[in-house]
């Protein structure tokens, strides 16, 4: 009995610390959403979880602002969805083919640009900034959308060629031997069989890169000085820039996070093998 | 495919792996140290010039003000100064006749001649003698790498376009940027004196790179240390096998990671803010009193950035480490129990070595995150107060936005690479974590 007691207890104290510190980890993110659903500003300042009276302002101010005539949203949502969907299909586009070759032929330079691929990863994001804005400036790519596409889409492709060699690694040669006997050429292996083969692990590596370029904040706030050819990670921390409005950012960011956390919880459980595994950053 | 693979193996590998590339940058480095300290004593042989120089640069950064043979006044970078005046022009008096703040760099006859020609000299051989060391080690690589392409063209083709991308957008970014460190705001060369205002810091420096390094090292050692003993903690009560509802605890856990970076550093800018921050209000209604947290103290500013950078990073150790404790058998605890182990000696012996493998490459990868964290740092406390909460990457930001002197951000960076190549060489060495993957 007083064995059963005991175990009782145990768990029952478990659960409470994990309440207790689950609700302290979330604690900033209740904030958060009490600030951005806070009508009145006299609001921000309490202790209290919840709103003194919720209201959508906040988020129709940040959807529906305009500047100029400019519609400010809707331009920095489209940078933000372009630049992504773009960055996302030309890294994966040349990510395959090379972490294909990477993974199926043994070919001279094959190590050195694997680890060139790995050794790309420690340069630190400022280095390559300022020839890279050089580069912009020269090539009249600042402030627009092609610039930072081409300069994400790199940034991305050694964590998708690391992504999808090691997944081609463990698809099994047997099906291209046979695919050989029966006359399929190399081309035709490759698209016809490891690519639908490979989809899996194609679509968690393109969400991933999709999640990386939606929350590029650096590159974007540096090379983009149009107010129009902002990004939204921008666009957010404009709110806090020199006008503070923490009620207009907690509404942003909200908007701006839903969708990648949503990416986000979708495959997590595939991100951290690739990331451990692979040994790059993200 | 058979043929390929023969082939390959008889032509033999490009770059052998991570020692030669150690091997390489080892020398690189070496040979900068060496010319640094070559050029400082150099310049430390005509006195007034190394007394001017710290004045001067004060004022014109890395600049110096000379005076010619005819009485004009020179506003040069040092460099030019060095290689391309004539020798004759040195002769100038120590006196300052414009009065313009004593800027005048002095050296006399002879023996500047003599100085100025050696210094003319060390640049060359040290360029040369790197491009002949690098040269030595690409060459047999390169030599494969075209006898590969005549051979086997079509396996090319496939890796061609993502090479050709990374060699226009990272490789010649990368060379540039190196480059970038040896010339000054107004892109003229100036040699080492990037490097060597960073390293050797005088009384007027606008950095101190080894406080710098320090606080990196503090900031980093110390997160990493909060996120995995924290993660590691969360990951074994959540893998308890009283937890119920364990899915649904993982998940909210994970939600800091979830949130975009900037996202986070700026709630949390929020939460310490002084007069509507939450972290203030809170210690009111407990009845302390509140803090400036971005004041002029260090240690609250510091402690503002390290809450914000655990937040965000423990659930990525956590995931990881309760992954490799999921897939710890459960008998090994079993047999350990029959042989009467402690708690203590259980974790010991039986989930930390089975850890490792996970946790090794999880704490590599956290490091060099944590080292290079741009946007927590800046988004904070931007350095706050005087740039003492700046880390490396932050401070080389500094640099080149705010003081837009590229050439020092640039110098600042390539510092950053190496120190970053070398943590890795070493870790790899230890862990040998990456080398499976290359087979």
């Amino acid at each position: 009995m007083s064995q059963r007691m005991k175990n009782l207890s145990a768990t029952i104290g478990l659960h409470l610390f994990l309440v207790i510190f689950t609700t302290l980890v979330l604690t900033p993110v209740f904030y958060v959403l009490k600030l951005a659903f806070s009508g009145d500003r006299t609001g921000l300042s309490t202790l209290s979880l919840l709103p003194s009276q919720a209201t959508f302002d906040n988020f129709i101010t940040v959807v529906t602002r305009t500047e100029n005539g400019a519609w400010i949203f809707g331009h920095h949502l489209w940078n933000s969805a372009v630049i992504a969907v773009a960055t996302t299909i030309l890294g994966i586009v040349l990510a395959c083919t090379a972490g294909y070759a990477f993974s199926r032929f043994k070919f001279p330079g094959r190590r050195a640009g694997l680890l060139s691929f790995l050794v790309s990863q420690m340069f630190p994001g400022v280095m390559m900034m300022i020839p890279l804005y050089i580069i912009m400036q020269k090539l009249g790519l600042l402030n627009r959308n092609l610039g930072l596409i081409l300069v994400y889409s790199t940034t991305a492709i050694p964590f998708c060629v690391w992504m999808l060699k090691g997944y081609f690694d463990t698809i099994p040669k047997d099906l291209e031997e046979s695919a050989v006997i029966d006359g399929a050429g190399r081309f035709m292996i490759f698209t016809r069989i490891m690519l639908p083969l490979a989809a899996p692990a194609i679509a968690v590596t393109a969400l991933f890169s999709f999640m990386t370029a939606w929350n590029e904040f650096l590159l974007a706030y540096t090379f983009m000085t149009d107010p129009l050819a902002y990004t939204l990670p921008v666009e957010v921390q404009q709110y806090v820039g020199e006008d503070i409005q923490w009620e207009l950012f907690a509404a942003s960011s909200v908007l701006v996070s839903i969708p990648v956390m949503a990416l986000f919880f979708a495959l997590q459980k595939n991100l951290v093998g690739g990331l451990t595994s692979g040994g790059v950053k993200g | 495919m058979g043929k390929v693979a023969s082939e390959a193996r008889r032509i033999g590998p490009a770059l052998n792996g991570p020692s030669q590339l150690l091997f390489v940058s080892l020398s690189f480095l070496a040979i900068l140290a060496v010319t640094s300290a070559t050029y400082l004593d150099q310049t430390s042989r005509s006195a007034n010039f190394v007394e001017h120089r710290n004045e001067v640069t004060t004022r014109f950064v890395n600049r110096v003000a000379w005076q010619d043979t005819e009485g004009l006044h020179h506003l040069d970078s040092l460099w030019n100064r060095i290689f391309k005046a004539p020798a004759d022009q040195l002769v100038v008096s120590s006196a300052d006749p414009a009065g313009a703040n004593g800027a005048v760099i002095c050296a006399e006859g002879p023996q500047a001649a003599a100085d100025l020609a050696w210094d003319r000299t060390i640049p060359v051989v040290v360029v040369v003698a790197l491009a002949l060391l690098l040269g030595i080690f690409m060459l047999p690589g390169l030599a494969s790498l075209i006898r590969g392409l005549v051979t086997l063209p079509g396996v090319y083709a496939y890796v061609a376009p993502a090479m050709l991308g990374m060699t226009v957008l990272v490789l010649v970014p990368f060379i540039m940027g190196v480059g970038l460190g040896f010339f000054n705001m107004d892109y003229e060369f100036v040699g080492l004196e990037n490097f060597s205002d960073i390293l050797f810091p005088s009384a007027t420096s606008q950095t101190n790179f080894y406080y710098t390094l320090g606080f990196t090292i503090l900031w980093t050692v110390s997160n990493v240390v909060l996120h995995v003993s924290l993660g590691l903690f969360m990951a074994m009560i959540l893998n308890s096998k009283r937890v119920r509802f364990r899915g649904l605890f993982r998940v909210l856990l994970i939600i800091p990671w979830a949130i975009p970076n900037y996202v986070t550093a700026l709630i949390w800018k929020w939460m310490f803010t002084s007069q509507i921050g939450a972290i203030n209000l809170m210690m009111e209604a407990v009845g302390m009193t509140p803090i400036n947290w971005f004041g002029p103290t260090f240690w609250t500013n510091f402690f503002a950035v390290l809450a914000t950078n655990t937040w965000l990073g423990f659930p990525f150790m956590m995931v990881v480490s309760l992954g490799a404790l999921q897939s710890i058998p459960n008998e090994l605890y079993e047999a350990a129990d029959i042989d009467g182990a402690s708690r203590w000696q259980k974790f010991r012996n039986v989930t930390l070595p089975l850890l490792k493998p996970a946790l090794f490459p999880a704490i590599i990868l956290g490091t060099i995150w944590t080292f290079n964290m741009f946007n927590i740092i800046y988004l904070v406390t931007r350095g706050q107060p005087d740039n003492k909460t700046n880390i490396l990457i932050t401070e080389a930001y500094r640099f080149f936005a705010e003081l837009n002197q590229y050439g020092v951000a640039a110098a600042y960076c390539v510092l950053i690479f190496f120190i970053l190549l070398g943590y890795t060489l070493v870790t790899n060495r230890i862990t040998q974590a990456t080398e499976g993957a290359f087979e």
